[in-house]
């Protein structure tokens, strides 16, 4: 080749290297875009045929992704390689390029796939795929058209080519694990407002004024596994639950659904507490998967009266303030275990008296267990120390905890879901 | 989270070490259910290092639990720390569990 010619060649080959740059730009469709550049790398390689393999994550296993010439359905998709078998594996093993002139005088040639396809492999050109210094493929042109082996200069325009695809498969790869998370993202935001509507937006009212009613629920992830209810059994009763489902996430918020929509059917059959948390019991227990369990409690509130008839499924007892006395005590009432353990729980009913100015405080677990940037728990004294500062009102009451465990857990992520529930008797 | 599994007498002894919550609880739930396939019945469990349990892995021992009544098997832990026995006692969760002192009065009776 005379000077002219081999300058003119060059020409050729730096046109073609930024027009790939072009196509790379063009597309985020990983197989659209490899299918161009290699078609665009075999041209200017005047080769025969040419491929892409990809290292498998999961496998470990280099596997055909593009494969271009006459042989192409019969390859792509069903050649898969170790590392280190074949030329492709070699070339992925080692990170480096090799010009093969006679596959017939190199071990290293796999000849499997010539056998499979009736294609007649001569010679070969194959550079690793690389981003930064990691390996994730291998493209190859096969058989120069002019029967020629492949030359230095070939390999040199070709493992500027590959840098230049490696990159390409690198953003759309990106490009698409942004869409899923994308998607993901969208899908716990209407998780998160799904989960949120099934638990009450606004708090019954007391018709003459004598209790006030308020809660808050706040998952440590977009959903969770605590639960809050008020259900009208009648004009004059009222009941209200509060719940903690183990574990968290997602497996936690749809056995929070499903609990939430029986526990309100139920309720108006088994008006007793004890026989309605015996009934969600047996649900539940029959339903069970992978030891899932609630701890739940749930009261039966008399609106004329302020007694209340508790129920405990292995609940966190209530804090209940009384304003005669300014004390604070916990409603250490005998409770049965949490619900859908075991078949059969010995359960009790217990009756408190709500008077004039008292407030009763639910919780879960979340608020007591909060930690601060020292490992330190919130604990049941704090919230004590809280609920005993008579509060006017339960909202302010719950506003007021929720800010301090903000404050005490600053710089530290929510580790669990936060539920509070208060009823102030006027 | 790191499990050893003993054998003694009749009895699968799983020794757990670290935290035992949302992240590690599978590895453990699948230790279990391998021990049980091979119908293993009775499971100890060592709490003498585990430092932490969340409901999730509260959600383990109820499923060892339950495999281990349906097979008429046992399922005792033993040497649970303080801090750990009182969320046990909060939740009535010692009354779902049979927990022993020690390894030896575990093994009693199986």
């Amino acid at each position: 080749m005379n000077e002219i010619e081999s300058l003119k060649k060059r020409i050729v080959d730096l046109t073609s290297l930024i027009e790939v740059s072009s196509i790379i730009s063009s597309t985020l469709d990983l197989e659209e875009l490899m299918n161009l550049v290699m078609e665009k790398a075999q041209t200017v390689m005047n080769a025969e045929a040419s491929s892409v393999m990809l290292i498998n994550e999961e496998t470990g296993m280099l596997e055909c992704q593009i494969a271009l010439g006459s042989v192409q359905e019969k390859v792509k998709d069903t050649i898969q390689l170790e590392l280190g078998q074949g030329i492709a594996g070699w070339v992925a093993q080692q990170g480096k390029a090799v010009i093969v002139p006679d596959v017939d005088n190199d071990t290293r040639f796999y000849s499997n796939i010539d056998h499979s396809t009736g294609f007649k492999t001569r010679s070969i050109l194959a550079a690793p795929l690389k981003v930064k210094d990691r390996v994730i493929g291998v493209a190859e042109v096969i058989n120069r058209r002019d029967s020629q082996p492949f030359s230095e200069d070939d390999l040199a325009i070709f493992i500027t080519f590959c840098r230049q695809v490696a990159l390409a498969i690198e953003n759309a790869r990106m490009h698409r694990f942004m869409l899923d998370q994308q998607r993901i993202q969208q899908q716990l935001e209407s998780a998160h407002t799904i989960q949120q509507s099934f638990m009450p937006q606004s708090f019954p009212q007391a018709k003459d004024d004598n209790f006030l009613l308020h809660a808050r629920n706040i998952p440590a992830t977009a959903v969770g596994g605590d639960l809050f209810d008020f259900i009208e059994i009648d004009s004059n009763r009222l009941g209200m639950v509060i719940g903690d489902v183990s574990g968290k996430g997602i497996p936690a918020a749809l056995y929070m659904a499903r609990l939430i929509s029986d526990l309100r059917y139920y309720s108006h059959i088994h008006e007793r507490p004890m026989d309605l948390i015996r009934m969600m019991n047996s649900v539940l227990f029959e339903r069970g998967r992978q030891g899932m369990f609630v701890t739940l409690i749930y009261f039966l509130l008399d609106r004329q009266s302020g007694e209340l008839k508790i129920t405990n499924g292995g609940h966190l007892p209530p804090l209940w303030f009384q304003h005669a006395t300014k004390t604070c005590h916990v409603v250490n009432s005998s409770s049965g275990i949490p619900l859908g353990i075991l078949p059969q729980i010995e359960l009790s009913e217990q009756v408190i008296q709500l008077r004039s100015g008292d407030q009763l405080l639910l919780y879960t677990d979340g608020i007591i267990e909060a930690k601060n940037v020292r490992g330190k728990m919130f604990s049941l004294e704090r919230l004590e120390d809280i609920f005993n500062q008579d509060w006017d009102h339960p909202q302010h009451l719950i506003e007021g905890i929720v800010k301090q465990i903000k404050k005490f857990s600053r710089n530290v992520s929510q580790h669990d879901d936060i539920t509070l529930m208060a009823i102030k008797w006027q | 989270m790191e499990i050893a599994v003993d054998k003694r007498q009749n009895c699968a002894i799983l020794k757990i070490k670290g935290d035992v919550d949302l992240y590690s609880s599978p590895q453990a739930r699948s230790q279990i259910i391998a021990l049980v396939n091979n119908k293993q019945f009775n499971l100890l469990v060592d709490f003498t290092d585990v430092t932490y349990m969340d409901s999730s892995g509260v959600a383990t021992l109820v499923e060892a639990l339950q495999l281990t009544n349906k097979n008429k098997g046992k399922l005792r832990l033993y040497k649970l720390r303080q801090a750990i026995r009182d969320v046990f006692e909060l939740s009535r969760l010692d009354k779902v569990f049979d927990i022993y002192e020690d390894e030896q009065s575990a093994l009693h009776g199986i």
